[in-house]
């Protein structure tokens, strides 16, 4: 016999509604939070930089990550946040801001080749989670 | 006073076993762990397909969020991700005549 939870939204019945009518299912996992936390990436153009975050958890969790790119169309950093991975490529000028997670750490870094010389710190957040890759 | 929450784990695996950093994941839900909320879900509609769209969250920090561009606000027949930008304030896509944004109320800047 299986046992859980579920919520519906108002106006539906819980024991007929569907998934999309349910505001909580125990049916399907949940994303529960292990850590989060912010940090930044200081970037010479043609150069890279990363930071490692160590989980230990023995398996590859799920992540998030967010952060500010630099731009090889605007030629400049972007103080706006996109989802890591980030890809751009344009004639000679590449841009590349990502990540890998194995099962003891969380490795997030960036790069960008412009051809000049601008130096640039971009902000990141993320979220690890203790659910499974 | 003792402890009290919620605990669900996931089938074939005992509810009353401890949680510990290395079988969290066995569980379906833990109410002692955080977890994202849906701050919002729903479809975008642009003036034209290059106008752009835009969310105001005002939320003051950057949230986790999901963009998909979609072929209608009503009855869409895909859902296509793509890489919207977001400040403190707003989420932007700037090409497509249609979306679907969903921002998770949790983040920071």
């Amino acid at each position: 016999m299986a046992y859980g939870i579920k919520v519906s939204k108002p106006g539906n019945s819980v024991f007929t509604a569907g998934t999309g009518d349910l505001f909580l299912d125990t049916t399907y996992p949940i994303l529960k939070v292990k850590a989060s936390g912010t940090g930044s990436l200081s970037i010479t153009d043609g150069g890279s930089d990363s930071d490692t975050i160590s989980h230990n958890l023995g398996y590859v969790p799920k992540v998030f990550i967010y952060g500010q790119v630099f731009s090889v169309f605007s030629g400049d950093k972007n103080d706006n946040y996109v989802r890591y991975p980030y890809y751009e490529e344009s004639a000679a000028t590449t841009s590349a801001f990502e990540y890998t997670v194995d099962d003891s750490d969380l490795v997030i870094s960036g790069g960008y080749d412009y051809g000049g010389s601008s130096s640039n710190t971009f902000s990141y957040f993320y979220y690890l989670f203790y659910d499974e890759y | 006073m003792g402890d009290f929450g919620i605990r669900i784990s996931e089938a074939d695996f005992d509810v009353n076993t401890t949680p510990t950093e290395s079988n969290k994941k066995n569980f379906v839900y833990l109410s002692d762990e955080n977890t994202p909320k849906v701050y919002y879900a729903g479809f975008l509609t642009a003036a034209d397909p290059f106008s752009g769209m835009t969310y105001e969250h005002n939320l003051g920090y950057v949230p986790i969020f999901f963009f998909f561009l979609t072929d209608s606000a009503s009855s869409p027949t895909y859902y296509r991700y793509v890489n919207a930008v977001s400040s403190t304030t707003t989420i932007t896509q700037t090409i497509g005549g249609y979306g679907y944004l969903i921002i998770l109320e949790e983040g920071s800047s």
